[in-house]
């Protein structure tokens, strides 16, 4: 199991194109992902955490392929959050 | 005339006749019917959505080509909440649970994702309620394989669209060749409809609320989205004032479309750089909006304004990188902090001045205060991994500043070099030029830097002597004054002999009376504020240097 914390820093952190970024991202791997609790293959779910700029996100990653999909999560946290 | 106050959500003018939007919304089959044959509704439900997600190709695919890549993405998010999990149990727990038609299923999911994302405090996702109703209606359309298109026009008028709300597929819908604009009761800046209104320059107000009459169908009107207004059945004086504002409205977004891409060049072949000022990290839209080459001029003030203690390295660096990134690989330059005189930071204490514009400003505080100023220079180093970041210092006087700053940053890439932090090894470095003694010692300075940026605001004021704010002299404040061009003049000379770039950044940059001067002289980047930059490049391109070179030189020589 691993884990990200990340601090959101964009302004459009919690937006549809970023959370859809995430959610497509998610969907790639076969570990579990879960983001404040919520599945990170849930769309509607996480929008509705209302994210927002300096919020505090922690992601849990557990599965056969999660250090794959911690790289690729991060990657996607610096670039769209 | 009524008057109806709402939002501008995006920039322009438009005249119409008013019309509704005849809306399918949920009214054609969403009413409940019991049913027990589940597996029917299920199937039903499970191929309008596959029908659903073809149209959203389609649409995405067309969207690219109407309005743009980043903006067509709307789509693809479309499609990724009809696959989202939680919506598809709640619509097939509905139909089995409820014993209901697939129809209404969904009409109740949707409802029940609207409210979710209604009730959330962030102005941002509550608007996705509008994107939720967009896909439950495509979804529930595809059922019933009716779609309803009265919305293309039929008739030669030119129409405003009203109605209460505009989903993203309906603007879609909207026949744009006779659609100049909408006006809707609800909706907020941040709604994907108002930016793709943007996008694609279609006025409208928005949120009016009850003030959007139904009785005002048919009715001429006129929205000017600037000032978030609609005028119905507006009177004479109302409509030549609108149709005025409408024209220069149009001549300004006519030239930018035609001379967005172009090259910053004269008729006869002479290369400049169009660059923008950018005074606050809000600016930046417009600079990518009117095609600057890149930015000459980054006033780093603001960051530390508007606040009671100093930013943090990482605050700077935040924002230094997210500058660089936004212009992707086109040039950046960062100004270093430039207090002082008329600009006062409380938090800074500093004392109070008989003669500020003389005292105790721009580099003069960095070089006094060397941890705000190393504190600055490592944030911008560290940003200089993600662009094409260059530094300008203000206010240099003399040649033993130039050196002070660079054993400054010299120290602060050791340190950097110390904790294995990267950054640009070969990031240029620049001075402004805005003082007398710089002027004439620029030969001296142009050997220890990659370029010089003029700064006219302050060089006039102190050649000329003219404090700027009193009136009994302003009117003696004059940037064409010959002593000042014969200034740039020797500049520019010692800026080519010495083979670096040289820009212009004060207000002159912007003054088109000017732009042949400075071609003549060689200046190699103009560097304005976002809304002068197509104006002068119109200028740059009609421009033919070697005609008007032997005058110019002449009035300038000694």
């Amino acid at each position: 199991m691993v884990e990200i914390e990340h601090k959101i820093a964009n302004e459009n952190g919690g937006h549809v194109r970023p959370v859809g970024a995430l959610v497509h991202e998610a969907s790639k791997f076969k570990s579990e992902i879960v983001l404040n609790g919520i599945n990170a293959r849930k769309l509607m779910a996480i929008m509705s955490l209302g994210l927002k700029k300096n919020q505090e996100v922690k992601i849990i990653i557990d599965g056969p392929d999660e250090e794959k999909a911690r790289m690729a999560i991060e990657k996607i946290l610096v670039n769209h959050f | 005339m009524n008057v109806i106050k709402g939002i501008g959500a995006s920039e322009g003018i438009a005249f119409g006749e008013l019309r509704a939007f005849k809306k399918d919304y949920f009214n054609i089959n969403s009413e409940k019917i019991y049913t027990k044959d589940h597996e029917k509704e299920i199937e039903k439900y499970k191929k309008s959505c596959k029908l659903a997600m073809k149209q959203l190709d389609d649409l995405y695919k067309e969207a690219i080509a109407d309005i743009g890549e980043e903006h067509a993405t709307i789509f693809q998010v479309h499609k990724m909440m009809i696959e989202d999990i939680d919506y598809t149990n709640s619509v097939m727990s509905i139909i089995i649970n409820e014993n209901s038609n697939a129809e209404y299923a969904v009409y109740m999911t949707s409802r029940n994702f609207e409210r979710t994302f209604g009730e959330l405090d962030n102005d941002y996702i509550q608007q996705r309620a509008s994107d939720v109703r967009d896909i439950s209606k495509r979804i529930i359309s595809c059922m019933s394989l009716s779609r309803s298109s009265n919305n293309k026009n039929t008739g030669k008028t030119n129409i405003i669209i009203g109605s209460d709300d505009l989903t993203p597929s309906e603007f879609l819908e909207l026949d744009r060749n006779f659609i100049k604009g909408f006006v809707t009761m609800l909706g907020s800046k941040n709604s994907h409809t108002s930016i793709l209104a943007r996008a694609v320059n279609l006025p409208c107000v928005i949120g009016v609320g009850g003030q959007l009459r139904p009785e005002y169908e048919g009715y001429k009107v006129i929205i000017d989205s600037f000032a978030g207004t609609v005028y119905v059945s507006p009177d004479k004086i109302t409509v030549k004032r609108l149709k005025k504002k409408k024209e220069l409205c149009d001549r300004r977004q006519e030239l930018l479309s035609r001379l967005k891409g172009k090259e910053d060049i004269t008729t006869d072949g002479q290369k400049i750089e169009i660059c923008a000022n950018v005074s606050h990290i809000s600016d930046l839209k417009a600079v990518r909006e009117c095609d600057a080459r890149g930015i000459g001029l980054f006033r780093s003030e603001f960051i530390f304004m508007n606040r009671s203690d100093y930013p943090t390295e990482d605050e700077q660096f935040q924002i230094y990188k997210k500058v660089t990134t936004k212009m992707e690989a086109k040039r950046v330059v960062i100004r270093t902090l430039d207090v002082g005189a008329d600009k006062k930071i409380k938090y800074f204490s500093l004392p109070e001045e008989v003669n500020p514009a003389m005292g105790y400003r721009g580099i003069r505080v960095c070089l006094d205060r060397p941890e705000i100023f190393k504190t600055q220079l490592r944030a911008i180093l560290r940003a200089s991994m993600f662009g094409n970041i260059e530094i300008l210092f203000p206010m240099i006087c003399s040649l033993d500043e130039v050196l002070k700053i660079k054993h400054i940053l010299q120290e602060v890439k050791q340190d950097l070099d110390k904790s294995e932090i990267e950054y640009d090894k070969n990031i240029k470095i620049g001075v402004m030029i805005e003082t007398p003694a710089a002027v004439f010692i620029s030969d001296v300075l142009a050997a220890e830097v990659d370029f010089f940026s003029i700064g006219t605001n302050d060089l006039v004021q102190y050649s000329l002597a003219v404090d700027r704010q009193n009136d009994k002299v302003n009117f003696m404040f004059n940037p064409h004054h010959k002593a000042i061009l014969r200034m740039i003049k020797l500049v520019c000379e010692n800026a080519k002999k010495f083979n670096i770039r040289i820009a212009v950044c004060g207000e002159i940059a912007a003054d088109e009376s000017m732009t042949e001067i400075f071609l003549v002289l060689g200046v190699n980047e103009l560097s304005v504020s976002s809304p002068f930059i197509l104006g002068i490049r119109k200028k740059v391109r009609e421009t033919n240097v070697s005609s008007v070179r032997e005058e110019i030189l002449k009035n300038l020589s000694f």
